[in-house]
């Protein structure tokens, strides 16, 4: 019986955690200014513990928790008075868009390229010396 | 507004040009994160090892000696520009967004859009301006001596880095990959440097036979090589022109004291208004603004330690420039160190000897870097929004309040903590700095400074991430 409960606990904590974390991101994407280039600084989202949260508690925590996630995120940026150095908004502007791995493909080809060149230059200069 | 003209819309007509990484529109798992930044980092390793083709030489003094610790680049190498001209059109941006020059609405979307395309335009363009001012001021040996085309595909090379290093920069922070690919670059540069300064198996002769250049290396070498085992040792810790044992304890004797007093923090108890019985913390660190003093300070340095090398070189007659500082070349390296002037009183002592030798010096430099560091750290967390108004203003979006307080309260509540622990985490950092310099720890205290703080946010970020994940499989 005492395992059982314990055991009920245990998936308690479990999926109130999941929610908080859940809360966590909403939190980190409300305020998304202090989140600087070099991470200085505390990020501003309080980190919360299961402290206070009573077992029978906990599935009502995690129900606020979940309606909380539903809550769209993409408005998150607005707040904050523009913390970070380098990305100010990570919100996708309109531009040339292009997937990570055409980036990743791209610096390969770029640093083969400059190989090669430097293949070329060699053969080129040794054939036009002799 | 009103309408009027705002220098924001001249980057509308590019904006279509830039190159943008899409935002993930999928929860990007912890395994593939790891492997972008991974093939990222190899990236950037490749780069900076890999020479630009056509350059004709690299040799004799480099003017940005002092600034390729902070800016991961490295001399005759494609990473020549490193991320130089992500930070600078970083800084300058946030500089102007700050004193109100640009006007930015920041609940506007276009407005967003646009400060971000104006950030990576002016990036791209400082990245084509460094590269011609390069080739042209003959750093890689004049133009004619290059030939055009060579010096065109130079300037190509250089630029096209550049581009690479803000799109790996984008990918990672989009959600693509771990932290932020700038402090990825700064740390893995720094790191490389030290493990090859410990385990380098080059040899250099110096006058006493030919020596190993790392420091390990070198002390099983001369352990193995010499009779007298003792004064092998001694050899092996104390060698000067070379880095020594001493020096690699010094640098992981560092490491263990910023990891401690990374841990220092006041928590303090807030708790969410909405959702019932959910006790929450925020931490406040002693490292509030973590390794940004030492960025701004450094970044300050090497931009005086830059002018006042240029100027002595022009005109070192002159009393203010000597004033300034006055430079020589070092005879291990062949680098410029400064031997007077401001500069040489804001650079760190070479060695313990030499600060007996010059206390005046020592105690200059001690007082410089701790309240330069305070200063910047004070003012970093107003640039940065991180001050007490701006942390009171987010916890009251989230609804959060202090227990005990009234939410009016928060502000001056916080108001107790944050600037204290801004200055006095400056001063600390600034203090390690100094600590380190003179320790001789391997690859100046700023560098290990730098390294260590970026490598233990990478660990939260990692547990954090995992821990996500975990409770991601759990829901």
């Amino acid at each position: 019986m005492y395992t059982h409960v314990k055991l009920y606990s245990c998936a308690q904590f479990q999926s109130t955690e999941s929610g908080i974390i859940s809360d966590q991101k909403t939190l980190k994407s409300t305020a998304s200014s202090s989140s600087t280039l070099f991470f200085s600084g505390n990020s501003p989202e309080a980190e919360m513990a299961l402290g206070g949260a009573a077992p029978q508690r906990g599935t009502a925590a995690a129900a606020a928790a979940n309606t909380r996630r539903r809550r769209p995120s993409s408005s998150g940026a607005a707040g904050g008075a523009g913390g970070t150095m380098l990305q100010f908004y990570t919100d996708d502007a309109p531009g040339l868009k292009i997937s990570p791995n055409v980036v990743l493909v791209m610096s390969i080809g770029f640093i083969a390229f400059v190989a090669i060149l430097h293949v070329m230059g060699k053969l080129y200069f040794v054939r036009r010396e002799a | 507004m009103g309408g009027g003209f705002r220098v924001l819309h001249l980057v509308r007509p590019f904006l279509s040009f830039l190159p943008e990484v899409q935002s993930a529109d999928r929860k990007i798992p912890f395994r593939e994160k790891v492997i972008y930044t991974v093939i990222s980092l190899f990236i950037f390793l490749v780069c900076s090892q890999l020479p630009l083709y056509g350059i004709h030489s690299t040799t004799g003094a480099d003017p940005f000696y002092w600034m390729r610790v902070i800016l991961a680049s490295n001399r005759g190498t494609v990473m020549e520009l490193g991320i130089t001209p992500i930070v600078t059109s970083g800084l300058v941006m946030q500089l102007l967004a700050g004193s109100k020059i640009i006007e930015v609405d920041n609940n506007v979307r276009e407005d967003r859009a646009l400060l971000n395309g104006a950030q990576k335009l002016l990036g791209i363009l400082i990245a084509v301006g460094e590269a011609v001012a390069y080739v042209l001021s003959g750093m890689y040996g004049s133009v004619s001596q290059l030939g055009v085309g060579n010096a065109i595909l130079i300037i190509l090379q250089l630029c096209f880095a550049g581009i690479i290093v803000i799109c790996l920069d984008e990918l990672l922070q989009k959600g693509y990959g771990l932290g932020s690919g700038i402090s990825l670059f700064i740390a893995t540069n720094i790191c490389e440097n030290i493990i090859w300064k410990a385990f380098s198996p080059t040899t250099i002769n110096s006058g006493r036979g030919a020596e190993f250049e790392g420091a390990v290396i070198a002390l099983f070498h001369l352990l193995i090589t010499r009779t007298d085992k003792v004064r092998a040792l001694r050899e092996a810790f104390y060698r000067q022109n070379l880095p020594n044992v001493t020096n690699l304890l010094a640098t992981v004797l560092i490491f263990l004291i910023v990891i401690y007093f990374q841990g220092f923090r006041v928590v303090l108890p807030v708790r969410s208004k909405n959702a019932r019985g959910q006790q929450g913390s925020y931490p406040i660190k002693l490292f509030y603004t973590s390794n940004m003093p030492i960025i701004l300070q450094s970044a300050l340095v090497s931009n005086l330690y830059f002018i006042s090398q240029l100027l002595y070189r022009r005109y070192s007659g002159n009393f203010l420039v000597n004033l300034l500082g006055k430079w020589k070349e070092s005879e291990y390296s062949g680098q410029t160190v400064p031997v007077g002037g401001l500069a040489y009183y804001i650079t760190a002592p070479s060695s313990l000897a030499d600060m007996a030798a010059n206390p005046f010096h020592a105690l200059f430099y001690i007082v410089f870097m701790l309240s330069a560091c305070a200063l910047f750290s004070k003012t970093w967390i107003e640039v940065s929004g991180s001050s007490a108004r701006d942390v009171a203003k987010q916890l009251k979006e989230q609804q959060m309040v202090m227990p005990g307080h009234r939410e009016s309260n928060l502000q001056k509540e916080l108001n107790r903590y944050i600037p204290t622990a801004a200055a006095f985490g400056g001063i600390c950092i600034g203090a390690l700095t100094v600590l380190a310099d003179f320790m001789g720890a391997i690859g100046s205290g700023t560098g290990i400074l730098l390294a260590v703080t970026i490598i233990y946010q990478y660990f939260e970020t990692f547990e954090k991430e995992k821990a996500s994940e975990l409770g991601f499989f759990g829901f």
